[in-house]
């Protein structure tokens, strides 16, 4: 099966032996797995050995691209990377944007696999001509800036596209991430450690080749629409105006923002770190991606006396102000500019690192953790000077940072005296920085996500509430029938987290960023599938192609299962069973620990899973065409 | 009636209203208007406000305003 989106080409990479192969993907294997997300986690149930260490040579780590990624549809710039968490010890995924991804594509590959361990440091350098490793000895140490600016110079090329980790790769941080031009992250799951843990310091990609589409004319109209359209509407007007940092004044006003470690839902310095003080004070410009005119990303600069902060590093998202700020009670917006361009220096994830210094905090308050064992820091609520001191820790592996760097649940086993009872963690992963308790789907998410809490897992309940809520109208066709209260949790709700599910899964194969797509963004799903059409030339539909998004969910879920991880991590903090403190929210909004359980439960029946194990069932997986990966689960 | 709109929403207003000191603008509404005619008053896009808060407690688009309200209208904000 002939498709022009693909080269159909990917690069195997052995740091052990220093070899490298370029290989064809059959056409058939492309249009059930599509590319991202699918893609991986093909490549992982087949190469990766069940129950490895993941900070161990035999982890396998995939960087792979959307089907639609590079080849100009619009909103389509990300790519996938993933293998095993040494953070979860289940499967590790996160999906970036930016440029990085296009530049691949343009060199001629769909995905790299890289497996195995180099003696000394290296990056690998692709360009058309090919792929060569590299030796990076000279770069082990660097921060991610620091690194971009040596491997550019040595390419003689300022445009190279670097992905690369920083010290919080390097000291195996369990929540290192990996980031692109410096301000594109996929930033969740450790999956920076495990470059590390391989001796990998960067890819630095540049091509200049032409991606081939079936019908160019097709994609450009198309391409044209949406571009009109991100002009117009009304969601992508705010994005690009406010970003995301708006959401920290809408949960602070609903009594939901996470504070001092999500002892309470509102935070009385909450007009210091929102969006009106980020956007007039600090923003000097928007940053974007490859053909998206939205423009989402926050570019900001600081050149204080004291704290100064340099505009390569982009700037905070919704999640960075509050894991850094009220979470941790701090107002000072400064200084949760500079822990974001610290985090993004050392390439650690801001909301991991966030969630274990609010952790911390509430262990120095409770006496669980004593100035002696933090060489006299003051782990006070709203230290504004010891925060930036522990995130420099955590990379380095110094002092508490030697504890911190291992993530919450590792430390709290450590700490001993309950401190169990402070994280807030599904599967070993710290929850971003929305509550479960004003949208129950959120919840599910959490719970049900493979990797371990993560918000994009499905959509979001506000976007389903009323007739009027643009994911009620933009998300018709996919089935979901009417609006969906934040607070239900029978049936309609798991339909609902259900279809986004695997919606978001197609995503994530696709390339298409959450934010330029129904209906968080624009892109309506008609034009999703008519850019598929007119880029690969297939006679596809809204059906086989979200097919293919449950497909891999399933697909993660086999995963998980051979690692060990089934229904018993599909779980909330127990926070969340209790009602509010504080806010208007006081006393209301506890989770129903029995209706939960049994929307878990009838999760499972719809995804065709057994109600009780959490298993998919023999039938679900023919019928999704997995039956290959059925001796691999069960031996 | 006295409305307050997140700056985030501002630039999306429309119709007729006194601007009023402190962000907050004041207009005329009918007798049994809901939530979401008063919203439609404004010239907000349907979808784009999801948190509206009425004399302090939260309401929905079909809850009837009292004769006296204060209102706080907040953009639909999931995930970041």
């Amino acid at each position: 099966m002939e498709s022009t989106a693909f080269y159909g080409k990917v690069l195997w990479v052995d740091l052990t032996r220093g070899s490298l192969e370029s290989t064809e993907v059959d056409g058939s294997v492309l249009r059930k797995y599509l590319g991202g997300y699918g893609l991986g986690m093909y490549y992982l149930l087949k190469h990766l050995p069940p129950g490895c260490d993941p900070l161990s040579p035999d982890n396998v780590m995939v960087v792979a691209n959307g089907l639609l990624t590079g080849t100009g549809a619009p909103c389509t710039p990300r790519y996938v990377i993933c293998a095993k968490s040494p953070l979860t010890h289940g499967l590790a995924r996160s999906e970036a944007g930016g440029f990085w991804g296009a530049e691949l594509k343009k060199c001629g590959y769909d995905a790299i696999v890289l497996k195995g361990k180099a003696k000394d440091p290296v990056y690998l350098r692709i360009t058309d001509s090919g792929a060569e490793i590299r030796d990076a000895r000279g770069l082990w140490g660097l921060t991610t800036g620091e690194s971009e600016d040596r491997i550019r110079e040595e390419a003689g090329d300022d445009k190279a596209r670097v992905l690369v980790i920083g010290p919080g790769g390097e000291n195996l941080v369990r929540y290192a991430g990996i980031c692109s031009d410096l301000a594109h992250f996929s930033g969740r799951n450790g999956l920076g450690a495990v470059m590390g843990s391989k001796n990998l310091k960067a890819i630095a990609v540049r091509g200049k080749g032409q991606v081939n589409v079936h019908d160019r004319a097709r994609l450009a109209e198309i391409t044209r629409r949406n571009g009109q359209l991100a002009k117009e509407h009304p969601l992508s007007s705010l994005l690009h105006d406010r970003g995301t940092s708006p959401g920290v004044d809408v949960n602070n006003a609903a009594g939901c923002l996470p504070t001092r470690n999500w002892s309470t839902g509102v935070f009385e310095g909450a007009a210091n770190i929102g969006s009106d003080r980020l956007t007039y004070d600090y923003l000097v410009d928007r940053g974007g991606c490859h053909v998206c005119s939205i423009r989402c990303k926050r570019v900001v600069k600081l050149n204080d006396p004291e704290l100064q902060v340099e505009r390569r590093y982009g700037g905070p998202e919704y999640e960075t102000l509050v894991s850094f700020g009220s979470n941790c009670g701090i107002s000072n917006l400064k200084v949760i500019l500079k822990a974001n361009e610290l985090c993004n220096k050392y390439a650690i994830d801001t909301i991991s690192a966030g969630m274990v210094i609010s952790f911390a905090m509430q262990c120095y308050e409770k006496g669980l953790i004593t100035r002696a064992e933090t060489d006299g820091l003051d782990l006070c609520f709203g230290n504004e000077e010891v925060l930036l001191t522990l995130i420099d820790q955590i990379a380095y592996r110094r002092g508490i940072g030697r504890l911190l760097a291992e993530g919450s649940e590792m430390a709290a086993r450590d700490i001993g005296q309950g401190a169990e009872q402070f994280i807030m963690t599904v599967k070993g992963q710290e929850v971003p920085m929305h509550d479960p308790r004003v949208k129950t789907g959120l919840g599910l998410q959490y719970a049900l996500s493979p990797n371990g809490a993560d918000h994009w897992f499905a959509q979001h309940d506000p976007f389903f509430v009323s007739e009027d809520s643009y994911g009620t109208k933009a998300l018709a066709p996919l089935g979901i029938a009417g609006p969906v209260p934040a607070l239900d949790l029978g049936p309609d709700k798991v339909r609902l987290v259900l279809y986004t599910s695997f919606l978001n899964a197609l995503y994530d194969s696709l390339g298409a960023c959450i934010f330029g797509v129904v209906a968080r963004g624009i892109v309506p799903l008609d034009d999703l599938v008519e850019l598929v059409r007119a880029v690969t030339g297939w006679q596809t539909s809204l059906w086989e192609l979200v097919k293919c998004g449950e497909r891999v969910n399933t697909m993660a879920r086999l995963f998980n299962l051979r690692e060990g991880i089934g229904r018993e991590q599909d779980r909330l903090p127990g926070i969340f069973f209790r009602p509010f403190a504080g806010g208007p929210l006081e006393g209301k909004n506890a989770l129903d620990r029995e209706a939960f359980d049994q929307a878990i439960q009838a999760y499972y029946s719809m995804a065709g899973w057994d109600a009780q194990s959490g298993v998919p069932t023999d039938g679900k997986i023919h019928e999704l065409g997995l039956g290959e990966f059925v001796t691999t689960m069960r031996r | 009636m006295t409305v307050w709109v997140h700056p985030a929403l501002t630039s999306f207003l429309s119709g007729d209203y006194e601007a009023l000191p402190a962000g907050e603008i004041a207009l005329r509404i009918r007798e049994g208007a809901s939530v979401r005619d008063l919203l439609d008053l404004l010239g907000l896009p349907r979808g784009l406000a999801e948190l509206i808060l009425v004399n302090g407690e939260f309401a929905r688009a079909d809850t009837i305003l009292p004769a006296s309200a204060h209102v706080k209208i907040y953009p639909v904000f999931g995930g970041g």
